[in-house]
C-alpha cells in the first residue's frame, strides 16, 4: 500500500467514525413543513423554459408607385389611422417584427393575471379560481396566451385577447413537462417544448385550439428554439441528446434543416448552448458555449456566428468563468449578458450587473443594471430598456433597466413570471 | 418500489412519495452535513432546509435519476451558506495525537477519530465538503464535482489542497504530542 492510500484508508475509517450515521430525531418535523408546503410550478425554474418576444426590425420597404398616389395613400391612411386612433389606440397591432412601441407588462400573481404599467397602476385581466400562469403578449401585442395549471406538472394552455377577452381553451389534453414555449411568427401559433430530458419535442399547435398539437422534426430531441427574424419563416434549434448538444437551422416545418454547430465531443450539459439567438437583423446567432478542453469544462464562452454557419468568434472576456444569456439590442450590434468570475474558492460566482459590449468584439464592456444571477432578460419593444429580475427567489421583484445609462428601478408589483412587454403598433 | 419511480411520483407532488424519499435519505444526509459543518445543529438546520427546498424544487429536476446526486448538491449548498452566515468560533476538541501510522486498530481509531475532526476544522468548509463527498460518500470525483456544482478540474484541485492540508496535520501532531490534551483554536 502507497503512503497516499495508507492516508486515504485512515481518512476513510476516521470520517465513518465521525459521521455515526443515525436516524435523525428531527424527521418527522421536517415532513410536517414540507406537508403544508405547495411544490413551484416546473415551469418557474431558470433555465427550463425560454419564452422569447423577438425584437427584429422590420423588413425595409422600398415603394415604386407615383407621388401623387402615394400622397393620396398616405391621406387616406393617415384618415383610417386616425379613426382607429379614436375608437381605441391600445387595438392596433404592432409588426411582429421589429421595433415598436411599449405597451402594458403583463404578469400573473397567485394564479390571476394582470396587465401592469411601470410607472403607474395594474388592472386585472383574468381572475378567479383556476390557476393560471405565465401569460405573454403575441408578437403584434393584440393577443395572450398563458398556463392553466391543472396539477404542479400537467397543464394546458389557453388564449385570449389583450383585454382578456374570447378565452380559449388550446391544447386540449394537459401537456406533462413543458419546458420552453413562445408564440409563433405570428398569432395563429403557438410553438413549444415537451418531454423528459434526452427525448423532448418540439410541437407547434393553433392558437385557437381548432387543431391537435403537432411535433416538428421529430426525429430531434429539441430543447430550445428562435425565429429568424424578419420574416419567422426559419428557426434555430438547440439539440441535446447522447451524440451530444449542437444548433441546427431549419424552416419553422422542420424541413431544409442544416448543422449550424456540431457537438465538441463534451458532456451534454444543461446550459451548453442554452439560448441561442438571432439578431434581431436575422445575420447572426448568439449563443453561449462551454470551452471544453477535452477533458474539463473550463469556462462559459460568448459565442457570435453568421446565420450562414461562417465567422464564428469567441467575445473576449475579462477573466469571467461565464459568459451567457444573451439578449441582443435592438440595432443587432451590441449583447447584453450575464457575467459570472472566480472569487476564492468560488468558481462561478455571479453578483455583477449585466454587462453590455459590441458584438463583433471590439471595445471594452459596460456594466448595467443590478447584480444579477442566471435571470430571465427581454429588450422593451422600443428597444431602450431591458426588463428582468433581480433578488432571490421568492421575493424577486422585476426591474427595468436603462440600457443608455445603466439605472434602474423596480416595477410597482411582484411577480415570479417571465418578463412579458406588450408590443404596440409605433 | 425503486427510486425512480419514487421520484416521478413526488415531482408530480405526492408527498408520501416523498417522505419515503426522504426517509431513505436522512440519516446519509445528516452525517454528511455534520461532518461538513462539525455542528449537530447546524446540521440539522442545514437537512430541514436541504428537504423542505426539495419538496419545493422537484417538479425542476428534468431528469429523476440524478435525484441524488441533485440532493447532495442541495445538502452542500445548505452547508456552505449556514458557514457564510454563521459567526466563527472556536472548537473545543481534545487533542489526543496518533503515533501509529499503520492502519487503526480497535484501540486507536478513538484516537485516529479526533485527529481526524481536528484536522477537518483547519480546512475550509468547501474543502471539506468534497473530502466528505469523495471518501465518506465513495463518489467518484466527477460526480462530487457535480455534487459541489464547479468544474471537475476545481474539484480535482480543491480535494488535492484538501489531502494535502490534512496530511500536513496529521504529521505535525505526530511529530508534536506536547499538544496532547491541549485546546484547539
Amino acid at each position: 500500500m502507497t503512503g497516499t492510500g495508507r492516508f486515504e484508508r485512515r481518512l476513510h475509517v476516521g470520517l465513518d467514525e465521525l459521521a455515526e450515521p443515525r436516524f435523525p430525531d428531527y424527521f418527522d418535523e421536517v415532513l410536517a413543513v414540507t406537508s403544508r408546503r405547495r411544490q413551484r410550478p416546473a415551469w418557474t425554474f431558470p433555465g427550463r423554459w425560454i419564452p422569447m418576444v423577438d425584437i427584429a426590425r422590420r423588413p425595409a420597404f422600398a415603394p415604386s408607385l407615383p407621388w401623387r398616389a402615394i400622397v393620396l395613400v398616405l391621406a387616406l391612411l393617415l384618415a383610417a389611422g386616425l379613426g382607429l386612433f379614436v375608437v381605441g389606440s391600445a387595438n392596433r397591432a404592432a409588426p411582429p417584427f421589429g421595433a415598436a412601441r411599449n405597451g402594458l407588462i403583463v404578469y400573473s400573481s397567485n394564479g390571476d393575471i394582470y396587465a401592469g404599467d411601470p410607472n403607474g397602476g395594474s388592472k386585472l385581466i383574468l381572475g378567479g379560481p383556476a390557476e393560471d400562469v405565465e401569460p405573454n403578449y403575441s408578437r403584434t401585442g393584440t393577443r395572450l396566451f398563458f398556463i392553466r395549471s391543472q396539477t404542479d406538472t400537467m397543464n394546458t394552455f389557453w388564449t385570449m385577447n389583450a383585454d382578456g377577452s374570447h378565452i380559449k381553451q388550446v391544447t386540449p389534453d394537459p401537456i406533462a413537462t413543458l419546458t420552453m414555449y413562445d408564440w409563433g411568427p405570428t398569432d395563429d401559433a403557438i410553438y413549444y417544448v415537451a418531454g423528459e430530458l434526452g427525448t423532448l419535442r418540439l410541437h407547434s399547435v393553433a392558437a385557437d385550439g381548432s387543431a391537435q398539437p403537432r411535433i416538428i422534426a421529430p426525429d430531434l430531441a429539441i430543447s430550445a428554439f428562435w425565429f429568424r427574424p424578419p420574416d419567422g419563416r426559419e428557426m434555430v434549434v438547440r439539440t441535446q441528446d447522447s451524440s451530444g448538444v449542437a444548433l441546427w437551422v431549419m424552416n419553422v416545418d422542420g424541413t431544409n434543416r442544416r448543422m449550424l454547430v456540431a457537438p465538441n465531443g463534451s458532456d451534454p450539459e444543461e446550459h451548453d448552448m442554452a439560448e441561442p439567438r438571432y439578431s434581431p437583423d436575422g445575420t447572426k446567432i448568439a449563443y453561449q458555449r462551454w470551452n471544453w478542453n477535452g477533458t474539463d469544462y473550463q469556462n462559459m464562452q460568448m459565442h457570435v456566428i453568421n446565420a450562414d454557419g461562417t465567422g464564428d468568434h469567441v467575445i473576449p472576456d475579462p477573466g469571467a468563468t461565464f459568459d451567457g444569456w444573451p439578449v441582443w439590442t435592438v440595432d443587432s450590434k451590441q449583447l447584453v449578458i450575464q457575467r459570472a468570475f472566480p472569487n476564492g474558492s468560488t468558481y462561478l460566482d455571479f453578483g455583477y450587473p449585466y454587462a453590455i459590449f459590441n458584438a463583433d468584439g471590439t471595445g471594452s464592456a459596460r456594466p448595467i443594471g443590478p447584480p444579477v444571477a442566471g435571470q430571465h432578460a427581454e429588450i422593451s419593444p422600443d428597444g431602450t430598456k431591458l426588463i428582468t429580475f433581480w433578488g432571490d427567489d421568492p421575493s424577486k421583484t422585476q426591474a427595468i433597466i436603462d440600457l443608455a445609462d445603466g439605472t434602474f428601478k423596480s416595477v410597482p408589483w411582484s411577480t415570479g413570471s417571465y418578463p412579458s412587454w406588450q408590443r404596440l403598433a409605433p | 418500489m425503486i427510486q425512480r419511480e419514487l421520484v416521478e411520483r413526488a415531482r408530480r407532488g405526492d408527498h408520501d412519495a416523498f417522505a419515503e424519499l426522504a426517509g431513505t435519505t436522512i440519516t446519509r444526509l445528516d452525517a454528511v452535513a455534520r461532518l461538513i459543518l462539525r455542528d449537530r445543529e447546524l446540521a440539522r438546520d442545514a437537512v430541514q432546509e436541504t428537504l423542505v427546498r426539495a419538496w419545493r424544487d422537484l417538479p425542476g429536476l428534468r431528469d429523476p435519476d440524478r435525484f441524488d446526486a441533485w440532493l447532495h448538491r442541495l445538502t452542500v449548498n445548505a452547508c456552505l451558506d449556514l458557514t457564510r452566515r454563521r459567526r466563527r468560533r472556536v472548537s473545543e476538541v481534545e487533542l489526543e495525537p496518533i503515533l501509529s501510522v499503520g492502519l487503526p486498530d480497535e484501540t486507536d481509531i478513538l484516537a485516529l477519530r479526533d485527529q481526524l475532526d481536528r484536522a477537518l476544522a483547519r480546512l475550509e468548509p468547501e474543502q471539506r465538503a468534497v473530502v466528505v463527498l469523495r471518501y465518506w460518500l465513495d463518489l467518484p470525483l466527477p460526480a462530487a464535482a457535480d455534487a459541489l456544482g464547479i468544474p471537475l478540474g476545481t474539484a480535482k484541485s480543491r480535494l488535492h489542497r484538501a489531502i494535502a492540508a490534512l496530511r500536513q496535520t496529521f504529521e505535525v501532531d505526530e511529530r508534536e504530542p506536547e499538544f496532547e490534551g491541549g485546546p484547539v483554536a
